[in-house]
């Protein structure tokens, strides 16, 4: 699959886009009407995602179009069949422009036609593609919504989401979209989460993703250790992946929900402290929250309920989660990696019965520390096959994990596993930070004293930032 | 003939008071199952995390089998389940009930 | 000022139970102050932190002071003619050689051209191989430095493919310093990764993989070079030119000039410091893990096999090695690597030389107890790499005694470059 390109694109690391953005919220304070307004956001969201490439614009117009033109056909008699020709749009949609050109590289030339074989993935289609289909389904739920052609383009384009999610729902976004007038708390918060978006995607994925000198990083312990590793370095290359994903895709999603808060939106969360889980189910309430609500909503609910045993029940959870990692893509890993977490989910499920069956009643400490102990470490053995190059590259690894005389030393350079090590460990020294601030707000003089030594944190987040930028980072969920 | 209206009305308002109450009683029992917490017929069960889809799934069998109807799964979504209010006002919007 | 009604307890009859506050919104200017204060103060610490940053990034400018002195022009010396000095000369300015000879790229790392006790201006020893060639014959044979600080095999490999694909190609002959530590690391430096965007030097190298699947660590090794990542090279777009105008009116600011200055800076004094904790000296002894060794052993397998395929004359010789205990190259490490090159050699019929014994201890550098840049964490202490002025000279003479007569004899065989 031929990579969807950008190098000429308004980024959100862009210099560009810190143009872009305060330009468009002047322009938003000097149009009054609300229509003005709204073809404004929706000319600039074109701009944006056309700086990216015209023909993914015109795929992103087409399909809101038609998702448009769908969406009035359905209301006019919402029944399950129109709503499956609404599905089936979206899937071949998705079929075409993000598996086929994959499967076309598995089988070899002259399977499919040659122009099915150099079609380029638009950016954000999977995002955008999900939205419309919640539009869709809400649509065929009856629910009171009667967006205009502009404002139905715009929640597709909406540019802060257009990339990369969070995946929204219209019956959240149409009134803000109608109504939303920014105040001060929203700019200082919005900002404040676009700082913290930057730090985190430009200093600590950039760091964990590709280190600070050549043959460091978790990209080169995956793409350039052919084998051999030792079963400390899958672990540090597993919760080096966890955290770069995590600081990736939680930092951009800072970015797009703090750029839309600067005009009055607020968007859906997709993070929350997922590394606190202490159970698979809660996970999947912290990690990505927009895509898995998506996934429970439109898939797992209808499957789940179509038949009444419960081993059907179990097997739904498996099959959403394995649609879910085929949403990211149409290799094995992607594939086996959704299949283990709903293993995951149903083996916490039997857990759970197993408790309420026996009455087991651990103590509270032991039963959260254990739980958080053992979903951690499923969570991160999980991203070894999710990050895996191929299938055999993740069995060669869980084979390093159990050869016990593998772990006496490490392949991957000292500095790389330091900085790993240090990273990852902040992350819950700050979640407990964090908790003690919160705490702190109820003792006004150390609230006051938090707030007057901000500006020393917020400078030396901005530097490094700067500093960093040197590098060209990437986004990792731009790919999906 | 209103005095039948009436009672069947008073009748069926019955039914569904304890077909609440049930509900009410397994979610707190059965699906929550923390002491501390108690659960209403307002009490909002999805948004606050108190139940997660999967216990979802055993309400909306629970809730077809009290309510006698079929609900059409496609057609809700968990804030149409966030309370035991919510969810017999879902099924009976959207039940149809069972022959 | 506003004043606003603040709910409050009521006690019976609806009577409050306390006297209710009156809540006041704070007038505009204290509001501005308020709210201002974070964004004010956070810029302002941003601006004169970031000043003061680009300030002392110069301090890491000794390791491009350094590499000056390396590349400094060549100072005259007893014993050499003027002819000798311009050819030394030229080996630093490979734009200007004359492309007319058989063109020699002579690779390894920085042992190739470190002279740390030397002035500016001293020959290294592809300097002197290329005076010394040029007094039998200096018509024959152009020496092209290819070594960079700490080079390793990938490098090597991508350095080759990249002179062979020039026109005319500048790798007739190659003569490699091969040490151990070339063979501890995968790898890859940007400024050499680039070489790999040529569309001429990616084929090449696919097709070389493709025709050698027995190379498949190799292979994975070079697979993120050769398909890399993300954005694709497009256009300059009106976005492109944009993001170049800006970027350019940002590096009016200072700190964001010297952001890749503050980078080095910040590695270097990162790397002082684990020194400083983890008591690590010169001497301390550098693991040589099976599975790097083991993929740049088949790097330079296909270096071979590359340089056969184009009738490249390769010649390999392992770099001296300073014979001192505590050293960072184990006695193992050393005999396996000695042992596995030196047969893959045989089976290659690659010229393999040893001169790990060609410098004597005296010849040896130590760090300077004043020792900035890169090594200065090392100040004071022996340098297990590099070797004085004088070494370069003997080394040069060493492979001018043992293989000058073979270097001819190949450029003779090639003819002048076309």
């Amino acid at each position: 699959m031929v990579e969807s390109g950008g190098s000429g694109a308004v980024n959100l690391l862009s210099l560009s886009y810190f143009v872009f953005v305060p330009l468009v919220w002047v322009l938003t304070r000097l149009i009054r009407p609300v229509k003005g307004r709204q073809l404004l956001w929706l000319a600039a969201s074109y701009f944006f995602y056309a700086t990216w490439s015209l023909k993914f614009l015109c795929v992103l117009l087409v399909s809101s179009l038609v998702n448009y033109a769908l969406g009035i056909y359905l209301r006019r008699s919402p029944s399950a069949g129109r709503l499956w020709v609404g599905i089936g749009f979206n899937v071949c949609l998705l079929a075409v422009f993000k598996y086929l050109p994959v499967w076309s590289a598995h089988l070899g030339p002259g399977h499919l036609p040659a122009l099915l074989e150099h079609v380029i993935l638009p950016v954000g289609v999977s995002f955008w593609t999900f939205e419309a289909l919640s539009y869709l389904f809400d649509v065929y739920r009856e629910e009171d919504l009667d967006p205009s052609l502009t404002e139905f383009c715009l929640y597709l384009a909406f540019w802060p989401t257009v990339l990369s999610g969070p995946v929204c729902r219209l019956p959240e976004l149409l009134p803000q979209f109608r109504n939303a007038k920014p105040v001060w708390d929203d700019i200082a918060e919005g900002t404040r989460r676009i700082v913290l978006g930057l730090f985190m995607k430009t200093v600590l994925s950039q760091i964990l993703g590709a280190g600070l000198r050549p043959g460091e990083g978790v990209d080169f312990g995956f793409n350039q250790i052919a084998r051999g590793w030792t079963g400390l370095d899958v672990w540090i290359l597993a919760i080096g992946f966890a955290f770069q994903m995590y600081f990736d895709f939680a930092g951009y999603s800072n970015i797009v929900i703090g750029t839309a808060q600067l005009f009055g939106i607020r968007l859906r969360e997709n993070f929350r402290d997922p590394f606190l889980s202490t159970s698979p189910a809660e996970f999947w309430t912290r990690w990505h929250m927009s895509l898995s609500s998506w996934i429970r909503d439109y898939v797992f609910m209808p499957l789940a309920t179509w038949k009444p045993q419960v081993w059907w029940r179990h097997a739904s959870l498996v099959i959403a989660m394995m649609l879910f990692g085929f949403w990211h893509g149409a290799d094995w890993t992607y594939i086996v990696w959704g299949v283990l977490q709903g293993m995951l989910l149903v083996g916490h499920r039997q857990f759970q019965q197993l408790e309420r069956r026996t009455n087991l009643q651990l103590p509270v400490l032991v039963a959260t520390y254990a739980g958080w102990a053992v979903t951690f470490s499923c969570m991160l053995l999980s991203w070894v096959v999710f990050r895996a190059n191929d299938l055999s590259q993740a069995g060669a690894m869980f084979h390093a994990l159990v050869n016990f005389s593998s772990y006496r030393h490490f392949v991957l350079p000292r500095n790389f596993v330091w900085m790993t090590i240090v990273i990852s460990a902040s992350y819950f020294v700050v979640a407990g930070l964090r908790k003690l601030a919160e705490n702190s707000k109820q003792v006004p003089i150390l609230a006051r004293l938090g707030w007057a030594l901000s500006p020393v944190l917020y400078s030396a987040a901005m530097l490094a930032i700067v500093i960093m930028s040197i590098h060209k980072a990437v986004f990792v969920y731009l790919q999906f | 003939m209103t005095e039948a209206i009436l009672n069947d009305t008073i009748k069926a308002e019955a039914i569904k008071a304890g077909a609440i109450k049930e509900m009410t009683d397994y979610i707190a029992k059965e699906l929550v199952r923390r002491p501390g917490v108690e659960v209403t017929p307002e009490t909002p069960l999805v948004s606050s995390g108190l139940i997660d889809s999967f216990a979802l799934v055993e309400i909306f069998v629970k809730l077809e089998k009290l309510t006698n109807r079929r609900i059409p799964a496609a057609k809700i979504q968990p804030k149409d389940m966030d309370s035991v209010a919510l969810m017999f006002a879902t099924a009976e919007r959207i039940g149809k009930p069972r022959q | 000022m506003v004043l606003t009604e603040v709910q409050t307890p009521k006690g019976i009859g609806g009577i409050p139970l306390v006297t209710p506050p009156i809540a006041v919104t704070p007038p505009t200017w204290l509001l501005v102050l308020k709210r201002g204060y974070v964004v004010v103060m956070s810029l302002l610490i941003t601006v004169l932190v970031g000043n003061w940053l680009a300030s002392i990034s110069g301090q890491n400018n000794y390791t491009k002071a350094e590499e000056r002195n390396e590349r400094a022009a060549v100072v005259p010396m007893a014993g050499l003619s003027a002819s000798d000095l311009a050819e030394g000369q030229a080996v630093l300015n490979p734009a200007e050689a004359p492309v007319t000879r058989t063109q020699l790229l002579y690779l390894g790392d920085s042992q190739v051209f470190s002279r740390p006790d030397a002035p500016p201006g001293a020959l290294n020893t592809a300097q002197w191989v290329q005076i010394l060639l040029s007094r039998q014959d200096n018509r024959a044979v152009r020496v092209l430095i290819g070594a960079t600080p700490g080079m390793d095999v990938p490098e090597m490999l991508l350095r080759t493919v990249a002179a062979s694909e020039r026109q005319p190609r500048q790798d007739d002959v190659i003569v490699a310093d091969i040490s151990l530590a070339e063979l501890r690391e995968l790898g890859i430096r940007g400024e050499i990764n680039s070489l790999a965007t040529d569309p001429a030097v990616n084929s090449t190298l696919k097709s070389l993989l493709s025709a050698n699947p027995d190379m498949g660590d190799a292979g994975k090794t070079l697979d993120a070079v050769l398909n890399p990542q993300g954005d694709k090279i497009v256009d300059k777009s009106l976005a492109d030119r944009m993001e170049d105008t800006l970027q350019g009116k940002a590096d009016g600011w200072s700190f964001f000039a010297e952001r890749e200055n503050l980078v080095a800076l910040g590695l270097l004094r990162y790397a002082q410091w684990e020194h400083r904790l983890l008591h690590i000296t010169s001497g301390s002894r550098v693991p040589t893990h099976a599975e790097p060794y083991r993929a740049n052993l088949q790097m330079l397998e296909l270096l071979m096999r590359f340089s056969q395929e184009r009738n490249i004359h390769l010649l390999l010789f392992f770099g001296p090695v300073r014979d001192l205990e505590p050293n960072p190259d184990a006695p193992a490490d050393l005999t396996r690597m000695h042992r596995d090159i030196t047969s893959l050699c045989e089976r290659y019929a690659v010229t393999c030389l040893d001169y790990s014994q060609v410098i004597p201890e005296a010849s040896w550098a130590d760090y300077s107890p004043n020792q900035r840049g890169a090594f200065a964490m090392m100040a004071g202490q022996h340098d297990f790499f590099h070797f004085k002025e004088e070494g370069h000279k003997a080394l040069a003479e060493k492979l001018m005694s043992d293989a000058g007569a073979q270097i001819l004899q190949w450029s003779n065989q090639a003819g002048p470059a076309q």
